[in-house]
């Protein structure tokens, strides 16, 4: 099987730190796998989870998602893969709290010049199949931590990437919203999506990953494979 | 204390853009407001300093010698009111004809000399800027004014002055140049002198009075006089007042277009300094909230961000006053001239005075934010983190948002000013005013442009050329008579290849019922219609019509349409005005064909100017030189255009103003759009993260004040031709002058869009910068960002 993500010793360091956030990392990734990235706090398992998006540059080292060497890219050429290539899941959701739902969740597609009817098709795809129709209009403040995270997820899926990057996507919610969110994003798994997740409890790793990637100070230490 | 200069120190060196653009905007307010109110100021201070040093006459009366005696006189000098009397002088008003050396004889058709032992005195110190005092007979000291004829002559030293009108001829040789501040006279000679002048005695009494600020003053105080002699004595009385006006003239023009830029800086000036300090407490409400937490009190707090406007203010404000004053010196520097005093500087206290209003107008601005500041709950502002998040737009964004012909990214930035709409109005209000100004300075400047074309008379291509024999000049002995001349031109500029028409000129001046004093009288011996006059009203006169000057009109109480009637020597001619000309000044004048003055006898020494029209393609100076090789050397001379260097100074410091005032536009935008994007930099980081490309970026940011540029622009195009339109008759009543209508209807449609579109380029350029900063931040960090 080809990986679908590519890292080949990765090292990243932040101006005048004298130790890297991440030093020396290769890892591959195959497509539909679900990884959990885990480690404790700044261990630089975000700071990967970046790398992988495009949303950072390695240092030193090399990232490939697909055919696409990120090295290669400019800032344009990064924007585009970002469009196309990932969704991104985070803990505080960052959702644009002046757009309304509907807009968030179309927001990658309209930047994508994706034709608006397919994109309002897709629209209403996802927030059927997340449970979040009723909502389209509302503002993301009016909502609850999970349904804002479902509205994140529908923004991640709304250009149908083959890879969804979650970063703590349960640590700003409640153990059942929690839950709720990870069997959704196992689901999505399930049917074919590339999955990776950072994670600092290891419960949540072994439940919603088949690959454990533990990392510690900058350093992947073991990489397990999950029940 | 330290505490808050610490808290200064981070909060300057954190907000670099904003300090310059507070510096910057207060140093365009400072140099437009010091420079309008220094030149008001200051315009009047050469005047001044010279009439205080001079003692210079509040009332110079001309006195019928033969109905009133010299006790008579002296004894006005001791009554109530007046503080100051010199005199009598035996006064005379004659013709008389100079030989300057290289020009041909310089006639001067009324000569007023006056009798006096010496310059100095209790009234009317003369200042001698040149050679000595008469010491006997045969000598003369001139006055400066006569000294320079602008013609190119200079009557100078040495030169011998012919009193042809006078028995016997006699001539007086130049000793003196002098300056009296209220122009008492051309010349001034030793009282025996007089004697042999055989003119009607009139004496000249120069008075001083306790109360003479005001023209009432001033006449209560010549009434008194005129009740204390003889009735009928006094034949006639000059303020100085009218004198001081008239030597102003030069300045008072230009003072409205200046206080409108003063004003327009001001206001701008406030509106940005609301939108910065307000900016930067919103934008620092995490940072008001440590400071708090760390015992700042709410005075300390205020006090930070007042002293965050008040450091770069004070630099901004004291680098425009030096501004200011550099460029005032040209302009003061040229009515110091005239009455030879050192250049009188804007006064200190006006400096000061402008200043210190500038810096407690932006110490108010900021102290509103400031106080805002200073109310914030710590704890909420330390939870909240970064800037409020603004509570509108929502349905902007959201209907915006439908609107599929415009990318995702445009209708984002389109959104934004709802954002926040009371930043927004300040931000419109910064870029309206600069792009008024801009407005109101591309008119004035074309005015001016036009006004300095309509004076040199060069719309038309032609040259000018002067007689020997013109009414300030007289063919000097051994010279063709002015007739010879007048034909011997002719017949050359006849013959020249290049002519296409021409017209003599004859000046002299004559009374006009119902006006006192006299009118300049230009009649032309032909079809002038073509020489260039630019009318305000009416038409180009015909046979029996005449155009005239708004001077003439505002002295006679005619319009066009009405008759008048021209006198001298008991003949009279009428003539009605066809329509009003552009001629500025105090002197009433009057243009009309030569046939129509015929009546009133021979004009002067004749026709002295030749206008000449060329054919389209004929260089100018070509023909001019061609003309004058045909010419025996003495019996032409060379007409100057005039000095337009005063209208040159005027126009660069337009040009310069409106810069000033775009930048400070530009800055209040740049300072707008930093503010933004720093306050939505982890909105940026969530667009790019979510695959917004940096072009996208830009765009949006771009687009946030685009359209209030747009806005701004649209507005401003009106508004600016009717600031335009309002201050330039004020402008011309300096002038004593209406204008042309082409002065007005300067702006062609092609500069309208232009105009239009000032606003959104100011807006567009100005978010340039943060819109690239935006483009490039490195989406993770954005994403940290709090």
């Amino acid at each position: 099987m080809d990986a679908l993500i590519q890292l080949s010793d990765v090292t990243k360091r932040y101006e005048d730190d004298t130790s890297p956030a991440v030093a020396h990392v290769s890892v591959d990734v195959g497509p539909g796998e679900s990884v959990a990235l885990m480690g404790p706090s700044g261990s630089g398992k975000s700071t990967l989870l970046n790398l992988i998006a495009g949303l950072d540059r390695p240092t030193s080292g090399t990232v490939r998602v697909g055919d696409v060497q990120l090295a290669e890219l400019n800032e344009t050429g990064l924007a585009r893969f970002r469009r196309r290539q990932v969704g991104m899941i985070f803990q505080f959701f960052n959702l644009l709290d002046d757009l309304t739902v509907a807009d968030n969740v179309l927001l990658p597609a309209q930047l994508a010049g994706v034709p608006a009817a397919k994109a309002r098709g897709r629209l209403d795809e996802l927030l059927a199949a997340l449970r979040i129709d009723k909502h389209r209009n509302a503002y993301p403040a009016r909502l609850s931590g999970g349904e804002r995270q479902r509205v994140a997820i529908a923004r991640a899926l709304v250009n149908r990437p083959p890879l969804l990057l979650a970063d703590e996507p349960t640590g700003a919610l409640d153990s059942v919203t929690g839950e709720e969110i990870g069997e959704l994003l196992l689901d999505l798994n399930r049917a074919g999506q590339t999955l990776i997740l950072v994670t600092h409890d290891p419960a949540l790793a072994a439940r919603y990953a088949k690959r454990v990637i533990r990392i510690v100070d900058g350093q992947l230490t073991t990489a397990v494979a999950s029940a | 204390m330290r505490a808050v200069w610490t808290a200064l120190r981070g909060g300057l060196a954190g907000r670099r853009v904003q300090a310059l653009a507070i510096g910057l905007v207060l140093l365009a307010s400072a140099a437009a407001s010091t420079l309008a109110a220094g030149l008001l100021v200051a315009s009047n201070a050469p005047f001044d300093h010279a009439f205080a040093a001079q003692h210079g006459a509040d009332a110079a009366l001309t006195v019928n010698a033969r109905k009133a005696t010299s006790a008579e006189l002296a004894a006005t000098g001791r009554l109530a009111g007046v503080t100051g009397a010199a005199g009598p002088y035996p006064e005379a008003t004659v013709s008389a004809s100079a030989a300057v050396p290289e020009t041909p004889g310089v006639v001067f058709q009324a000569f007023t000399l006056a009798g006096r032992s010496s310059a100095g005195g209790p009234v009317d110190d003369i200042v001698l800027t040149a050679g000595h005092w008469p010491t006997a007979t045969g000598q003369v000291v001139v006055s400066r004014n006569l000294a320079d004829t602008g013609s190119g002559a200079s009557v100078g030293l040495g030169v011998v002055i012919t009193l042809p009108g006078v028995p016997g001829s006699p001539k007086l040789t130049v000793v003196g140049v002098g300056v009296s501040v209220t122009d008492t006279a051309d010349g001034w000679v030793v009282p025996a002198q007089m004697t042999t002048l055989g003119s009607p005695p009139t004496e000249q009494m120069l008075y001083r009075f306790a109360s003479a600020g005001s023209g009432a003053a001033v006449n209560t105080g010549v009434a008194a006089v005129s009740r204390a002699l003889p009735a009928g004595s006094v034949a006639g009385a000059e303020s100085w007042l009218a004198v001081k006006a008239q030597e102003n003239q030069s300045i008072v023009p230009w003072v409205p277009f200046l206080v409108t830029f003063g004003v327009i800086g001001l206001v701008m000036s406030v509106l940005i300094e609301v939108n910065v300090v307000s900016g930067a407490v919103s934008a620092g409400t995490r940072r008001i909230g440590v400071l708090k937490s760390v015992g700042f009190t709410p005075a300390q707090v205020i006090s930070v961000y007042v002293l965050a406007v008040a450091v770069p203010g004070v630099a901004g404000v004291a680098s425009g006053t030096v501004i200011a004053n550099l460029l005032a010196g040209p302009v003061l520097g040229q009515t110091s001239q005239v009455f030879e005093v050192a250049p009188q500087p804007i006064p200190r206290w006006v400096d000061l005075a402008v200043s210190l209003a500038l810096l407690a107008l932006a110490g108010i601005a900021a102290l509103v934010p400031a106080s805002r500041a200073g109310r914030l709950n710590a704890t909420a502002a330390i939870a909240t983190g970064r800037a409020p998040r603004p509570a509108h737009g929502y349905a902007a964004l959201r209907l915006l948002g439908r609107a599929r012909v415009l990318p995702r990214p445009v209708t984002l930035g389109l959104a934004g000013p709802f954002a926040r709409p009371g930043r927004t109005l300040v931000t419109l209000a910064a870029v309206l005013f600069g792009a008024v100004a801009v407005t109101f300075g591309t008119g004035l400047g074309t005015s001016l442009n036009r006004v300095g074309t309509d004076m040199a008379l060069a719309s038309i291509q032609h040259v000018q050329i002067g007689l020997a024999g013109q009414s300030g000049q007289q063919p000097s002995p051994g010279q063709p008579s002015a007739a010879v001349q007048q034909a011997g031109m002719a017949a050359v500029i006849r013959a020249q290849p290049g002519t296409l028409h021409y017209v003599t000129e004859s000046d002299d001046r004559f009374g006009v019922t119902g006006m006192a004093g006299t009118a300049a009288v230009t009649a032309f011996g032909g079809d002038a219609s073509w020489i260039g006059y630019a009318l305000i009203s009416g038409h180009w006169y015909g046979v029996g019509g005449a155009v005239v000057n708004t001077s003439f009109l505002r002295a006679t109480g005619e319009r066009v349409g009405d008759t008048f009637t021209l006198t001298d020597d008991g003949r009279a001619v009428a003539l009605t005005i066809a329509g009003q000309v552009f001629l500025p000044g105090n002197d009433p004048q009057v243009l009309t064909n030569l046939s129509s003055v015929a009546a009133l006898g021979p004009s002067g020494a004749g026709p002295h100017m030749f206008y000449v029209g060329l054919r389209p393609g004929v260089n100018a100076q070509s023909y001019q030189n061609a003309v004058f090789a045909r010419l025996p050397p003495g019996d032409y001379h060379q007409v100057g255009s005039g000095s337009g260097i005063l209208l040159e100074i005027i126009s660069g410091l337009v040009l310069i103003l409106s810069l000033l005032l775009v930048v400070v536009a530009a800055l209040g935008v740049l300072n707008t759009v930093v503010l933004m994007t720093r306050e939505r930099a982890h909105d940026l980081g969530v667009f790019k993260a979510v695959g917004m490309t940096p072009r996208q970026a830009i765009a949006m940011v771009v687009t946030t004040v685009a359209a209030t540029g747009l806005v701004a622009g649209l507005i401003a195009v009106p508004a600016g031709i009717a600031l335009h339109n309002a201050i330039l008759p004020i402008m011309g009543n300096g002038a004593q002058t209406a204008f042309p209508p082409g002065v007005y209807n300067v702006y062609s449609p092609a500069e309208l869009v232009l105009l239009a579109l000032t606003g959104l380029v100011v807006a567009v350029v100005s978010a340039l910068g943060p819109a690239g900063w935006a483009a490039g931040i490195r989406t993770a960090s954005a994403l940290r960002t709090e």
